[in-house]
């Protein structure tokens, strides 16, 4: 319980993790429940009372991976109550590296090298992830793999593939968008 | 031939600024022979910097009712004693062992205060008068007329009244600095009708300069003095939470409260005197405490930034932050707030950081300004030892709800302050920041830090010392110094 360790640093722990993750944990959460604001900030806030309640001392240096994790796991809890994950096939959740790309997306694409985040969207959700945690959340590869269960090993991997991925689409729709549209 | 191929996870990994920093040196090594790798590399961080750059921006926040839940509810609630059951056994039920048990316990309790009883009325009765005593440590060469023994309260000495004009003839009479104060008072008044029996005060005190210290014994006297109990007696820095270094691409900024109740003008100057007054029986010894309202705005005489190199580290650089501000503002007087301090570094220009300490100095006395100091240490984009004529921006620092003392007039942003670095080196700096710069050094070393190159105590002494010259006057500056020779000796350079 909070009362059994340092309230003053468990309230500093939070008040500063509050300054510094608040937005971005949102925005993730939000990300893994399709974009609903109002279940990810009760998840985000779940996490936070959480943090009241745990030991500073083991969660003191690694804050930010530790409420990733916490958001992301309550996330695929919420989405498993409301059934939104299939959950008969299992790979759905170990996200195996296949890249399937929605086509709906193609006919959004324009000014592709201004618009790289809407090609990572169409990348599978383990590369969609691990891009997200490493360039829009400044997660380093260890602070990934804490928050994924993966290794770090995986992580890079995983982050290895996604960026070639991501450069092949980029070099494919540019070279279409440099291909005069009488000649598609 | 060449272990690393262009699709190798590690050339993603070493490209990202990930890599293991034992591996980091062979793959540079395999990049910078083979081109193709070299190309991927700087591919793969082309395309790492755009997603960084247009990653999506979140300002989603939680609602002010979450956050209350979350600033106020599970921290600062008690925890209420879980109530007894009100489950009183009928006295029908009762065994003759319970009414022995609540007897017993009667009787006790009326034992122990009829004791108390006799004890108050017989000590009241024979115990002679007391004197009170005390004694602050006298410097070795206070006068012996100065010093005067404690008188402890069993000793038959007789008792000594002091009175008024006394006192006063005593205080002229002692020039010499002496910071020993005898107060004398009876438990039983024996002061002269004629004098103003409501006040007995012996004060001798003759040192105009309260900020000497106490000598201290050599470090080197005492086997039991160890590093960490003379750096407790120092009070230098107060040092940050975490000294490992940050990355400023991954997070260009750091925020630190400011408290200005810590710079209200220590009450040191007042303890050299020490006064009592009888307590009548109806005096009201709570006084009212001003009301604190919601967080005022804090007031700034001027802020600045110095930057030079690090003395430890060449390929470092020290920034020092200081902020200085009125203590009899009503921030610094009532209640404790905080304002955050925001330094956002340039990941242009600045690769990885660290926050080594910050201070709060209190203002000498009421009226005057205090300070605020932070240090940082980083590591520049770059060749630290290169000069920058225009200079180069490492950082903004931007102080927010302040608001400044004097006017500032002018087409810029008052609210921020833009931190450039002229590649100036520590020889070059202002004495101060050479001298805060020792006591840094002194405290990362106390600490035990990691990361700090060159740094010992040797270091620190010459660093101390080169600020002497000009600071010799100054009598913190020659403890500092003190106090670091003997550590020398303790510790070793």
């Amino acid at each position: 319980m909070a009362d059994q360790f340092d309230t003053t640093e468990t309230h500093l722990l939070v008040e500063r993790a509050l300054a510094e993750h608040e937005s971005a944990l949102i925005g993730y959460t939000a990300g893994i429940l399709n974009g609903d604001v109002e279940r990810a900030r009760d998840v985000v806030q779940d996490a936070f009372l959480k943090l009241c309640k745990a030991d500073p001392a083991k969660i003191r240096d690694n804050v930010k991976a530790w409420l990733f994790t916490i958001c992301r796991n309550r996330a695929f809890d919420v989405l498993r109550k409301e059934q939104r994950i299939e959950f008969n096939n299992e790979k759905a959740l170990e996200w195996v590296a296949e890249d399937q790309p929605d086509p709906a997306y193609q006919s959004d694409l324009q000014e592709l090298s201004d618009q790289v985040w809407v090609l990572v969207e169409a990348l599978t959700p383990n590369y969609q992830d691990v891009l997200k945690l490493k360039f829009q959340h400044d997660c380093s590869y260890q602070q990934i793999a804490e928050i994924t269960g993966l290794t770090v090993g995986n992580v890079g991997f995983i982050l290895h593939n996604a960026l070639r991925k991501l450069r092949t689409k980029l070099e494919k729709q540019l070279a279409q968008s440099a291909t005069p549209l009488k000649n598609r | 031939m060449n272990p690393y191929p262009a699709d190798h996870p590690d050339l993603t990994r070493f490209a990202l600024d990930e890599l293991p920093t034992a591996d980091t040196p062979a793959f540079r090594s395999a990049v910078e022979q083979k081109p193709t790798l070299q190309t991927e590399v700087t591919a793969i961080q082309d395309l790492a910097h755009q997603l960084r750059a247009q990653a999506p921006l979140h300002d989603l926040h939680l609602t002010s009712q979450q956050r209350q839940q979350i600033l106020q509810g599970p921290i600062s609630k008690p925890i209420a004693p879980r109530p007894r059951p009100m489950t009183r056994p009928s006295p029908v039920g009762r065994s003759f062992g319970s009414y022995l048990i609540s007897i017993s316990r009667i009787a006790a309790i009326v034992a122990l205060v009829c004791s108390a009883y006799w004890l108050g009325f017989s000590s009241k009765s024979n115990t002679p008068p007391q004197l009170i005593t005390v004694t602050l440590p006298a410097p070795a060469d206070a006068p012996a007329s100065a010093r005067i023994s404690p008188v402890h309260p069993t000793s038959p000495t007789p008792l000594t009244a002091v009175s008024g004009p006394s006192v006063t003839d005593s205080l002229a009479a002692v020039p010499a600095p002496a910071a020993t104060e005898t107060l004398a008072a009876t438990a039983k008044p024996a002061i002269e009708p004629s004098k103003p029996a409501e006040k007995t005060l012996v004060t001798q005190k003759a040192n105009a300069t309260p900020a000497k210290p106490e000598p201290r014994t050599p470090a080197t006297a005492n086997p039991a003095q160890t590093p960490s109990a003379l750096a407790s007696h120092l009070g230098i820095t107060e040092p940050a939470i975490s000294l490992e270094f940050l990355n400023a691409s991954r997070r260009a900024a750091d925020s630190l409260e400011l408290h200005p109740k810590r710079i209200r003008p220590a009450t040191s100057a007042a303890a050299n005197s020490l006064q009592a007054k009888p307590l009548s029986p109806n005096t009201r010894t709570e006084t009212p405490q001003p009301v604190a309202r919601n967080r005022p705005d804090l007031f700034v005489h001027a802020w600045r930034s110095d930057i030079a190199s690090c003395p430890w580290n060449p390929t470092h650089r020290l920034l020092r932050i200081t902020v200085q501000l009125p203590s009899d503002q009503e921030s610094a007087q009532i209640g404790d707030h905080s304002y955050p301090l925001d330094i956002a570094f340039d990941p242009n220009n600045v690769r990885e950081y660290r926050r080594i300490c910050s201070r709060h100095y209190p203002s000498p006395e009421a009226g005057h300004a205090g300070k605020i100091v932070v240090w940082y240490e980083f590591k520049p984009n770059g060749s630290a030892a290169k000069s920058h004529d225009n200079g180069k921006h490492i950082a903004s620092v931007r102080l927010t709800s302040a608001r400044f003392t004097t006017q500032t007039i002018g087409p810029f942003d008052a609210s921020q302050i833009q931190v450039l670095d002229r590649g100036k080196t520590w020889q070059q700096a202002r004495e101060d920041f050479v001298f805060e710069s020792a006591q840094v050094g002194l405290q990362l070393l106390l600490d035990g830090a990691p990361q700090n190159g060159a740094l010992n105590h040797a270091l620190v002494l010459q660093l101390a010392e080169h600020a002497a010259p000009t600071r010799g006057a100054d009598h913190g500056h020659a403890h500092f110094i003190k106090t670091l020779r003997d550590l020398r000796k303790l510790t070793g350079p």
